[in-house]
C-alpha cells in the first residue's frame, strides 16, 4: 500500500471539503458561534446561573409541563401524520403532489401568526365559537377556554407538525415495496396482521425521526406559546422569553436556561436519529 | 457584553416646564426627566361585561370569574405598576408588599383571571376576545377612540386610587448633535408638545399644562394617582417579580 493517496481519491476529498464547507460555515456562524457566547455567559461565576436553575422549583414544573407538552403533540402529530401519509402513496401522481403542496403551506406561517389564526376561528369572539353558539347553543366563554389552554397548545401545534411528519413519511411509504403485503396477503394473512407485521416495522425508523424531530420543535417552540396562553403556563421556552424581556436582569441564569433547552432538544432529535438509524442499519443487514 | 458601548452616560439637560414637573418625575439636576406618565385602569368591554368593576376590590367579586386579563410583572413594567396600585389599594407600602401579594393570591385563587399575557394582547382585546383588561390608560382609549369599540368600552380608574408610571428619558451623552437633541426635550416638555401627548391618550407629565378641553375630556379622571417613585420600586423589583410568582403561579 502506497503512503500517497491516489491522484483521484484525493480529488474526491477535496471536492467533499469544498461541497461540505459552505453548509458547515453556516453551522459554525449560526450555530456554534451564538451558542459559545451563550455558553461563556452561563460559564460565569463558577456555574452558579446553572445552580441557580436546577435549584428552582418552577424550572423542573417547566421542565416537566415542556416534555409533557412535546410527548402529546409529538404523538397527536405522528398519529394524523402517518394516516395522511398512508392515504397520500395511494394517490396517483398529480392528486398527490396538489395535496402536498396544500399540506405544507402551514410550515411557511410563524408561530405567531398560527396563534392568531387558532384565535380567530376558536376564539371567544371566534367564527367557529360563536357559530357553534347559534347552533349548538354552546358557551363561547367556556369552549374558547379550551383553546387558550395547554391541551389547547398542543392541538395547535399540531397544525405545523403533522405536515412535517407527512414531509418525512411519505417518500418512505412510496418506496415501500407493496407487493410484500400482497404476498403476506395471498399466505392468508388478514389486513390488519400485514400492516402490524410487515408495514410498520418498516416504518418504525423514519416514525421515530418524525417524531423526535416534531417533539423537538414543540419543546423549543415560544410564539405560539406566548401569543395564545400567555406566560402563566410554565414551559422552559416562556420562561426563557420571561427572563430574557424587559424585567429580566440576571444572565448567567438565563444563558444556562438557554443552554439547557438546546441540550434537551437536541437529546430528543438524537435519541430519534440513533432509534431511526439503528433500525435502518439492522434491517439492512438482515436481509 | 463585549461589544456594548462603554462610555454610556447622561448630559444634563433641564428642558422648559423643568420646574413645574413633581419631585418623583425628575433627577434633580436633570439626567432624566419625565415626559409622559400611564396610569392603570380596567378596560372593560361591555359586551362581555354585564356590571363595570370600579374598584380592585370589586375585582375579587364571583360575577367576573374567568374575565381578568393582566400583564405578567416579570416580563413586563405594566405588570410591575399594576401589582404596586393593588398593593397601594390594599393598604401596603414601598418596604411592605404583603398587602399587594395577598390580595394578587386571592385574585388567582378565585378563578377570576383569565389569563396573564407576556406581551400587550391589545387586538386580542380588540376582538372580543377578553372581557376584564388591567392595563395601562392609553391602550383603552386607543380602543374606544381610534379602533371603534366606542361606547362598548368602560376605561375605569380604580376607586382607591392608581398608579401611574413615569416614562423618562434623558440626553445620551456623546450624542452627535446635542442642541438638536436639546430643541426635541424642550418641544415634547412645551404645551404643544404635551398636547401632542394627551392626543395620543398618553398622561401629559407636566401639571397643570395648558391642553384644549376637547382633547382633555377624552383623558379619564382619577379618584387619586400616585406617581411611582422608580427607585422605591427599582429597589423592590426582585421581591415583587418572586413574591408574584409564588401568589399567582
Amino acid at each position: 500500500m502506497s503512503a500517497v493517496l491516489p491522484q483521484s481519491k484525493l480529488q474526491d476529498v477535496g471536492i467533499r471539503v469544498l461541497l461540505t464547507a459552505p453548509g458547515m460555515l453556516v453551522f459554525a456562524i449560526f450555530l456554534l458561534l451564538p451558542l459559545g457566547y451563550v455558553a461563556v455567559e452561563a460559564a460565569e461565576g463558577q456555574g452558579r446561573g446553572l445552580l441557580l436553575l436546577v435549584s428552582s422549583r418552577s424550572f423542573w414544573t417547566g421542565f416537566l409541563n415542556s416534555t409533557v407538552l412535546g410527548l402529546s403533540a409529538a404523538t397527536l402529530s405522528l398519529a394524523l401524520g402517518l394516516g395522511v401519509a398512508l392515504r397520500l402513496a395511494r394517490m396517483g401522481h398529480a392528486a398527490r403532489t396538489i395535496w402536498l403542496f396544500v399540506i405544507a403551506l402551514p410550515l411557511t406561517f410563524s408561530g405567531l401568526i398560527v396563534a392568531y389564526g387558532f384565535i380567530l376561528a376558536f376564539g371567544r369572539a371566534g367564527f367557529v365559537t360563536l357559530s357553534l353558539e347559534v347552533i349548538a347553543g354552546v358557551d363561547p366563554a367556556a369552549f374558547s377556554q379550551a383553546v387558550y389552554s395547554p391541551y389547547g397548545l398542543a392541538f395547535v401545534y399540531a397544525y405545523y407538525l403533522v405536515p412535517r411528519v407527512v414531509m418525512t413519511l411519505t417518500p418512505v411509504i412510496l418506496n415501500f415495496d407493496h407487493s410484500q403485503l400482497a404476498a403476506a396477503e395471498s399466505l392468508g394473512a388478514s389486513r390488519r396482521r400485514t400492516l402490524v407485521d410487515i408495514l410498520l416495522p418498516q416504518l418504525y425508523g423514519p416514525m421515530m425521526s418524525a417524531f423526535a424531530l416534531v417533539a423537538a420543535v414543540a419543546i423549543g417552540a415560544y410564539g405560539t406559546a406566548l401569543a395564545l396562553v400567555g406566560s402563566q403556563v410554565n414551559i422552559l421556552p416562556l420562561q426563557l422569553f420571561t427572563m430574557v424581556s424587559d424585567a429580566g436582569a440576571d444572565f448567567a441564569v438565563t444563558a444556562s436556561l438557554g443552554l439547557v433547552l438546546t441540550a434537551l432538544c437536541s437529546i430528543v432529535i438524537g435519541i430519534g436519529e440513533w432509534i431511526g438509524f439503528n433500525r435502518a442499519h439492522r434491517s439492512r443487514t438482515d436481509e | 457584553m463585549v461589544w456594548m458601548p462603554s462610555a454610556v452616560g447622561y448630559w444634563r439637560h433641564t428642558p422648559v416646564n423643568f420646574d413645574k414637573l413633581p419631585a418623583l418625575a425628575k433627577h434633580p439636576t436633570g439626567e432624566w426627566f419625565t415626559i409622559h406618565q400611564l396610569e392603570i385602569v380596567f378596560i372593560v368591554n361591555k359586551k362581555l361585561v354585564r356590571t363595570t368593576p370600579r374598584s380592585f376590590e370589586d375585582l375579587l367579586k364571583p360575577e367576573y370569574r374567568g374575565n381578568i386579563v393582566y400583564l405578567d410583572p416579570r416580563s413586563t413594567g405594566v405588570g410591575q405598576v399594576m401589582t404596586w396600585a393593588a398593593n397601594f389599594a390594599q393598604g401596603g407600602s414601598y418596604e411592605n408588599l404583603a398587602p399587594g401579594l395577598s390580595f394578587i393570591e386571592r385574585l388567582h385563587k378565585s378563578g377570576n383571571v383569565l389569563r396573564v399575557m407576556g406581551t400587550t394582547p391589545y387586538a386580542q382585546f380588540v376582538k372580543g376576545e377578553i372581557p376584564i383588561w388591567v392595563n395601562f390608560v392609553n391602550d383603552g382609549l386607543r380602543a374606544k377612540f381610534l379602533d371603534g369599540m366606542g361606547d362598548d368600552v368602560d376605561v375605569v380608574s380604580p376607586n382607591e386610587g392608581t398608579v401611574a408610571a413615569p416614562y423618562t428619558i434623558s440626553l445620551v451623552k456623546n450624542g452627535p448633535n446635542p442642541n438638536a437633541a436639546k430643541l426635541w426635550l424642550n418641544f415634547i416638555l412645551s404645551d404643544e408638545g404635551q398636547r401632542l401627548f394627551a392626543e395620543g391618550f398618553v398622561t401629559p407629565s407636566v401639571p397643570g399644562v395648558n391642553i384644549p378641553e376637547t382633547v382633555r375630556a377624552r383623558l379619564v379622571t382619577h379618584a387619586k394617582s400616585t406617581l411611582l417613585d422608580l427607585e422605591k420600586s427599582a429597589a423592590q423589583l426582585t421581591a415583587l417579580q418572586q413574591g408574584w410568582a409564588r401568589a399567582a403561579l
